[in-house]
């Protein structure tokens, strides 16, 4: 029995070596790693959070789904950090989180959509159409609602939304507009003269 | 921007409209926020990891069960990754070794993708130079250098299982293989490091402990 001590403290000795190397890149190689986050955190999350809001009407739960894809884009981030499109990819992750939101929450409700009341009462007052403009947006199918905010609001182009949204560039082109005529149909006229 | 069906210079409005939206946004400590999903993130992180190191574990000891009933299993825990040359010790093994190779350990990198863990794998089992391999997750490999620190306590609460990387053990058909076999898996990306082990015979079918 005593080769078979010999075996275990030279294995000790060799695991003990390879742990302090790594313990030590890997804690450096951490360091830049949290710091890149910080900033990209600093950078990303009030458009993240705008965006969320823009499309639940809900700023603690664009708040909540900031945060679900913050720690996500963390959890993958020795992968991600060195990536370029770190912008669109943080989209992509924080409507992914939305979308499942949606899912779990139609699961247990069924959603009716409110859009003859809404047209019954079309805004007479400017002051109102951006409340009115929520409300009309959040009648369209949720990756509609995606399009629209991310091409009119976040002034994405047409083949980044394609990329964020993991549909072709036709099918943005085409869902965008129809999704203009119908917000436009909701909203009246005064949607197109307003401001 | 990218050239544009005209729909948008019609509806530029929309742009002011959701500015106008956010009027009402409210206040957020940035710091926070990137110290929190860290932490989520870190758990996320774990929890992952776990899930794959299992179902890869489950996935090789399914493998072995096929393929290796009538091989003998991989040696003890231990001797699988010994470091110095132990004189004197004829059955003891002996890495990193280059000749008479007869197990490998190949160290995954820390960034490895699950993808890339499969193609690892994947290679792993149709390589005629394998006779048998397993994976060893981080939480095994800390869990065997609990064993062998089990003395030094203070020593292994500075460690953690992330310190340590996660790992294939692979014994090999014969050693002969073992040049073309480490050219073969060296090329593979996620593969961080390969350590030959050479145990003269019958060493690396003892119980480790």
């Amino acid at each position: 029995m005593t080769d078979v001590t010999d075996v275990v403290s030279s294995d000790d000795s060799f695991t003990t070596v390879r742990a302090r190397r790594w313990g030590r890149t890997r804690r450096q190689d951490r360091l830049a790693q949290d710091e890149e986050f910080t900033a990209f955190v600093a950078a990303t999350a009030p458009g993240l959070r705008r965006t969320a809001y823009l499309m639940t009407r809900d700023w603690h739960l664009a708040q909540d789904l900031t945060q679900i894809a913050l720690a996500k884009m963390y959890s993958a981030w020795p992968r991600l950090w060195k990536t370029a499109n770190l912008p669109a990819y943080a989209r992509k992750v924080l409507l992914n989180a939305l979308f499942d939101q949606r899912r779990r929450r139609s699961d247990g409700e069924l959603v009716v959509a409110d859009l003859p009341d809404r047209a019954d009462r079309r805004p007479d007052d400017g002051a109102e159409l951006q409340v009115a403009l929520l409300d009309a947006l959040a009648s369209l199918p949720v990756r509609d609602q995606a399009i629209v905010v991310l091409r009119h609001w976040e002034d994405q182009s047409v083949e980044t939304v394609a990329e964020i949204l993991g549909v072709s560039v036709s099918v943005v082109k085409m869902q965008n507009m129809r999704s203009l005529a119908r917000l436009r149909a909701i909203l009246g006229e005064d949607f197109a003269r307003n401001s | 921007m990218q050239p544009d069906t005209g729909v948008k210079t019609v509806d530029e409005n929309l742009h002011v409209l959701f500015e106008r939206a956010l009027g009402d946004e409210p206040a957020t400590p940035p710091g926070d926020l990137a110290r929190e999903a860290m932490a989520e993130g870190s758990r996320l992180r774990r929890n992952r990891r776990l899930l794959t190191g299992g179902s890869a574990a489950a996935a090789v000891a399914a493998l072995v069960t096929i393929i290796a009933l009538n091989v003998t299993a991989p040696g003890g825990e231990s001797v699988q990754v010994a470091a110095v040359p132990v004189p004197g010790a004829t059955t003891a093994c002996v890495a990193p070794a280059s000749r008479s190779v007869t197990s490998v350990a190949i160290y995954l990198s820390d960034t490895i993708t699950d993808e890339q863990r499969l193609i690892v794998q994947q290679t792993l089992s149709t390589a005629p130079a394998v006779r048998d391999f397993r994976y060893e997750s981080r939480e095994q490999a800390f869990e065997k250098f609990k064993d062998l620190w089990k003395d030094s306590p203070d020593f292994v609460k500075s460690v953690g299982p992330e310190s340590l990387p996660e790992s294939y053990r692979v014994e090999l058909v014969k050693p002969a293989f073992y040049p073309a076999f480490v050219a073969q898996i060296k090329r593979l990306r996620g593969v961080q490091d390969i350590v030959g082990t050479s145990c003269p015979d019958g060493a690396g079918q003892q119980e480790g402990k």
